[in-house]
């Protein structure tokens, strides 16, 4: 017997071209009106840091250099990133995704997963789990841990400028 | 920082905390002066020379009318070693504990350490965000800038 599983994932627009995708238990919070500070001497991907409930939260902005994309409004995904032990001291457990619209629910099936191509999701693919595919695009599910590592971070700064 | 007694100076929108003991001197923008295009200040016996940053941690070499005093900070052995430019001048006093800049929001060149959320403020919305540093730090920072800024003088020259 064949059984269908669906899944329901949250779409996100970082800004950047691509259309990413985030499993609900990644999600801590959606805000609409943030007001992040910069940080001298950072990358452009990542110059902002938002204070929140006691802890200081980078904010990734792929958006930025884009004038189309500058809003009203400063909107951020924050998303459980899990403290990662192997940094020392070990880094923060939340981090912040800059979105240029409201994330929005979907839910998918099984089908969407057949034709996923990894390769075409640009800087995203090194942050993705798995991915979908879904209105004409390759949308990566994030796993937003992976958004700290190294290979992630190493393929952003080869375009970034310092902020 | 392990000192809970900081100086924070203000430059242009960025506030910057170094410890409190690192500090020697705070002199008026008057008593620099300029000796064969270095700007200098005087601290008892010493000459020290004097930087001027903006809020983005970049040499300036205009003048900036604004900022009213120079500072001077020295190292361990309490020699003084530079001075910097700045709009204000305060000390301070936290039990606030500085948390660590994440590594994903810090260029590795960076002298900045940590920050502490300056929460005096009423509104939430207007915490304000210092950064700390120390004089070792700035140090490294300031000699790395001016070496970069004099092979871009010497480019350009070739040029």
């Amino acid at each position: 017997m064949i059984t269908k599983t669906n899944q329901s994932i949250w779409l996100a627009e970082p800004g950047d071209g691509f259309s990413i995708a985030f499993a609900g238990a990644s999600i801590q919070e959606f805000s609409m009106n943030v007001t992040p500070k910069s940080v001298p001497l950072s990358y452009d991907y990542c110059c902002q840091l938002v204070y929140r409930h006691g802890e200081l939260v980078s904010v990734v902005d792929l958006s930025t250099g884009n004038p189309q994309t500058i809003q009203r409004f400063y909107s951020v995904l924050f998303l459980h990133a899990g403290k990662s032990s192997e940094r020392n001291p070990p880094e923060h457990s939340i981090i912040g995704l800059h979105l240029v619209e409201p994330p929005r629910k979907v839910i998918l099936n099984d089908k969407n997963f057949s034709h996923f191509d990894l390769e075409q999701c640009g800087h995203w693919k090194n942050a993705a789990l798995s991915g979908y595919f879904h209105e004409g695009k390759h949308i990566p599910l994030i796993d937003p841990k992976l958004m700290r590592s190294d290979f992630f971070i190493d393929e952003l700064k080869q375009t970034a400028m310092i902020a | 920082m392990n000192d809970s007694k900081f100086v924070v100076i203000t430059l242009g929108s960025l506030n910057l905390a170094l410890p409190a003991s690192e500090l020697v001197l705070i002199n008026e923008r008057e008593k620099i002066t300029i000796k064969n295009g270095i700007t200098m200040t005087q601290t008892g016996d010493w000459q020290v020379p004097v930087y001027q940053l903006n809020e983005k941690l970049s040499l300036n070499r205009e003048r900036n009318k604004k900022s009213l005093y120079c500072a001077v900070f020295s190292d361990t052995n309490k020699r003084p070693l530079w001075g910097l430019v700045c709009d204000q001048i305060t000390q301070r006093n936290t039990s606030q504990q500085p948390v660590k800049i994440p590594k994903i929001s810090k260029h590795p060149h960076s002298p900045l350490i940590s920050v502490i959320v300056d929460n005096s403020s009423e509104r939430d919305s207007d915490d304000n965000l210092i950064f700390t540093t120390t004089t070792q730090a700035l140090t490294h920072y300031l000699e790395r800038s001016l070496s970069n800024d004099h092979q871009d003088q010497s480019i350009n020259l070739a040029c």
